[in-house]
């Protein structure tokens, strides 16, 4: 039983970071559920459901990106691929070994699949529109950063924003996974830093939704997001923790998601949530000395936000975001615990 | 509602009518003030105070903010008047000075400052046919009206001026189903409080 869930389990992820030659065997996986004890096979049959949901391979990254260029060539207008090329750059804001870089190799592979063209070849022509490709907006901290400062740069005698403003330059953000929560407040941001004038000037394109914004309507949280009644273990973690916003978005409302359409089942929701909540706090458990702020049972968060987390769930072949809850990635030496997805480092 | 008309000097008051024109940040319909209520992105104080109207239809407080365009959100609000909630009559006031506080708290730098250029004189919306919420011109040369939405900012106006108050929080009225989304609205905060953190999430 346990080796056909993990072979299921493997048959989806088999290809995650093998490009740093991390080989996820049927053995580990099982080791890693074996963490879960009595819940073993229970937490093996919901990954089995939920992990084609989530979980991007090389291959969809190359469909979405081609989604991308097909979106953006239609919405500039543009008659041809070497036309768009041309006036288009590819923005290199995030540092080597991130996301963009390998999104932007990735680019490449799909425009020469797809039309025998590279973008590299054009890059010497003045460029009109800029696209801001990543894989994940989150809380949107690394995106909203990125915008804001490449939109103060000063270009002679005028910034980019004003650029922007008047139709000179084109700006997307162009993203595989849209966080529905961490999207409403880097709108906000970006209207507050540029006095609301970028407005409707930014475009955005997102090939999947994590809707976790818990006071919008008809939200699926396609992410783990724990109810109230929880023991009191976890209630009294809450009210320890040193952080003061947003304490009305910890629990979600269990009207909510009005149908399941994530999990394999409500009931089997609210196992799976509780699960993870509590082994995520027997892992915070474990750390001596301080813990960091923005550690949290569901995965990293704003050090203010009084929450148990993002609770993402969305991962690439390339890593997997230290937003999702820690069961899945967490990795200290000396910590009795063994990650299903071995995080890369970066910087 | 007893709130009596009042004659205006034009040379005595503050008027604003375009959005465009002198003190036009001051109309409801102005562009540049965004919102972030409940922490849901909406693009201006009409579309707040129209999604007031509408607290039992989630659906149609969607569309209303999606459309971000204040004309376009009244003309659709105008045209499902009859979901309007039944005690609108009683409690619309009371939302339009909530929804000027919200417009004031995060707009500090911009929106104060309009209210403060204003000085000591009496603001007052030029309407070519609403005596309710501004003042409609008389034959000689006044404008005569209730003018509700230009009383209401001069009072918003007291706060930061006479009292020489920072808003910290704009709690939520205590009107039944005051919802958004079907969730209560709660306390409404600075755009500081939502953005001035957000780099933090890595930072350690």
């Amino acid at each position: 039983m346990k080796e056909q869930l993990a072979q299921g389990i493997h048959n989806i992820i088999k290809g995650y970071r093998a490009e740093d030659q991390i080989n996820i065997t049927p053995e580990h996986i099982i080791a890693w559920a074996d963490q879960f004890e009595e819940d073993s096979i229970f937490m093996l049959t919901e990954l089995n459901h939920i992990l084609p949901q989530i979980y991007i391979t090389k291959e969809k990254a190359k469909e979405f990106i081609l989604q991308h260029i097909n979106w953006l060539v239609n919405k500039y207008g543009y008659q041809s691929i070497s036309e768009f090329l041309i006036d288009t750059e590819f923005m290199k804001i995030q540092q080597e070994g991130k996301s963009q870089f390998a999104i932007l190799e990735l680019l490449q592979e799909v425009l020469n699949e797809n039309w025998q063209i590279s973008f590299q070849q054009y890059s010497t022509f003045p460029k009109k529109n800029f696209v801001y490709f990543d894989d994940v907006l989150a809380t949107g901290s690394t995106l909203g950063r990125h915008i804001v400062d490449w939109l103060s740069l000063a270009n002679g005698d005028q910034r980019n924003i004003d650029l922007v403003l008047n139709d000179q330059y084109q700006l997307s953000i162009n993203l595989f996974c849209l966080h529905t929560w961490g999207h409403a407040f880097q709108k906000y941001r970006l209207n507050k830093d540029f006095q609301d004038a970028l407005g409707r000037k930014l475009s955005w394109m997102h090939n999947m939704t994590v809707e976790n914004h818990a006071r919008f309507p008809n939200q699926s949280y396609n992410h783990a997001f724990p109810v109230h009644g929880q023991p009191i273990n976890v209630q009294s973690y809450l009210a320890n923790l040193p952080a003061d916003k947003y304490e009305n978005y910890a629990y979600r409302n269990e009207a909510m998601p009005v149908n399941e359409r994530f999990f394999s089942s409500r009931e089997n929701r609210i196992k799976y949530e509780n699960i993870l909540l509590q082994k995520g706090l027997s892992i915070i458990n474990q750390i001596k000395g301080e813990i960091k702020p923005n550690i949290r049972p569901l995965g990293l968060i704003n050090p203010t936000y009084k929450t148990f987390g993002l609770g993402t769930h969305f991962l690439t072949w390339r890593n997997i975001p230290n937003n999702c809850p820690l069961v899945y990635w967490w990795e200290v030496p000396g910590h009795d615990w063994i990650p299903l997805f071995p995080r890369k480092i970066i910087g | 509602m007893n709130i009596k008309e009042k004659i205006y000097n034009i040379s005595d008051s503050v008027v604003f009518s375009k959005t465009t024109a002198a003190f036009g940040g001051l109309s409801n319909m102005a562009s540049g003030y965004s919102l972030f209520v409940n922490e849901v992105n909406i693009a201006n104080s009409e579309i707040l105070y129209q999604i007031c109207r509408f607290p039992l239809f989630p659906k149609l407080q969607e569309d209303i903010i999606s459309l971000e365009n204040p004309m376009e959100a009244k003309a659709l609000a105008r045209k499902y008047e009859k979901y309007t909630r039944q005690d609108w009559e009683n409690v619309k006031v009371d939302i339009m000075r909530w929804c000027l506080q919200v417009k004031l708290i995060q707009n500090e730098d911009t929106f104060s400052e309009l209210l403060k250029s204003t000085g000591d004189k009496a603001i007052v919306e030029y309407s070519a046919k609403d005596p309710f919420w501004g003042a409609v011109p008389t034959e000689n040369g006044k404008l005569q009206g209730k003018n509700v939405l230009g009383r209401l900012l001069t009072e918003v106006r007291e706060i930061i001026v006479k009292q020489n108050q920072k808003l910290e929080m704009v709690s939520p009225l205590t009107i039944p189903a005051f919802l958004l989304f079907n969730y209560p609205i709660e306390a409404v905060h600075t755009a500081e409080y939502s953005v001035e953190d957000l780099d933090n999430v890595y930072a350690y």
